[in-house]
């Protein structure tokens, strides 16, 4: 830290709290209270349902993950791009690596009882095909425009960000028109899309180690790719 | 001390880390820049970016979910 910086970082922060003194509004309260509302929550939906429950805590522990480490999906996509960072883009290829450890583990037992239908196994085995890439496009302008994707953005609600409030209703628009139209799309291209299972056509062991091939190669290549687009100017 | 403000409250990211970027552009090495935003991905997402490119940088929170990043140009 050079000494100008430290100089005027105590210049600035004398300035703005004689501007306006930090409030000393002690916000513990107002946590106790939410966590004790959370906790009540979750024993009232354990007595209806005990899934439900399961959901809730695991929707806290995501929002508080999403908020704290400020994980950002849109900013995995754009930032290689823009700027050239492959920080978070590698943060998203390790959680696919962990998933493709993991899933495999649950989805292999329900294939072996000999379960055939893709819908039923764990996790969401697709058709893929042109609908996938147009789709992708489409959420990948839409994020990088709005400033968050879906779990960007109700982060940003949570924080009281409020342009965010309008990326949300329109998210809610656009995700009611998606399932109106979602018929037309499903007959067009999606039922007529291959659903392409790699343990189908290598088997387990091999579809896990292609796979993780695959992501450690792309892994490899974007740490390069940062330090390149980051050195050079 | 002499600086040069960016105003960039109520801007989505990436909004501040664009500005930012031009501004230096603009900027000479030892130079300072004051970039003003209430958005708290500005802060991972500048700070990492000025890091790795060299600048030398810190942050102070001015009032209640804004933040004042320091950027002194490489």
């Amino acid at each position: 830290m050079s000494s100008k910086l430290e100089m005027l970082k105590k210049e600035r922060l004398k300035a703005s709290q004689a501007e306006k003194p930090k409030s000393k509004k002690n916000q513990r309260l107002y946590g106790a209270l939410l966590i004790t509302i959370s906790i009540y929550i979750a024993f009232y939906l354990y007595k209806r349902d005990s899934i439900l429950a399961i959901a809730w805590i695991f929707s806290l522990g995501f929002g508080f993950v999403l908020q704290k480490t400020r994980f950002c999906f849109a900013a995995s996509f754009r930032d290689p791009f823009l700027v050239g960072s492959t920080k978070l883009f590698r943060a998203v290829l390790i959680a696919l690596i962990i998933s493709s450890i993991f899933f495999p583990m649950i989805q292999f037992p329900i294939h072996k009882a000999g379960v055939s239908d893709y819908f039923s196994l764990a996790g969401l085995v697709r058709p893929v095909g042109i609908h996938t890439l147009i789709g992708g496009i489409m959420f990948g302008m839409g994020m990088v425009v709005a400033g968050g994707c879906v779990s960007g953005a109700l982060t940003r609600v949570g924080e009281g960000f409020l342009l965010q409030f309008v990326v949300f209703i329109s998210i809610s628009v656009g995700t009611l028109f998606g399932a109106m139209h979602y018929k037309f799309w499903e007959n067009a291209f999606i039922s007529s899309a291959p659903i392409i299972y790699l343990p189908d056509i290598f088997g387990y062991t091999l579809a896990v180690v292609i796979q993780l091939s695959a992501l450690i190669i792309i892994y490899y290549l974007a740490y390069k790719y940062h330090i390149k687009r980051n050195t050079m100017i | 001390m002499e600086y040069k403000v960016l105003d960039c409250l109520y801007e989505i990211c990436p909004i501040p880390l664009l500005k930012a970027n031009k501004e230096l552009e603009r900027m000479h090495s030892g130079e300072i820049l004051v970039l003003l935003t209430n958005h708290n991905c500005a802060i991972s997402n500048v700070v990492e970016w000025a890091k790795d490119k060299g600048h030398e940088i810190d942050y102070i929170e001015t009032g209640e979910g804004e933040w004042e990043i320091f950027i002194e140009k490489k």
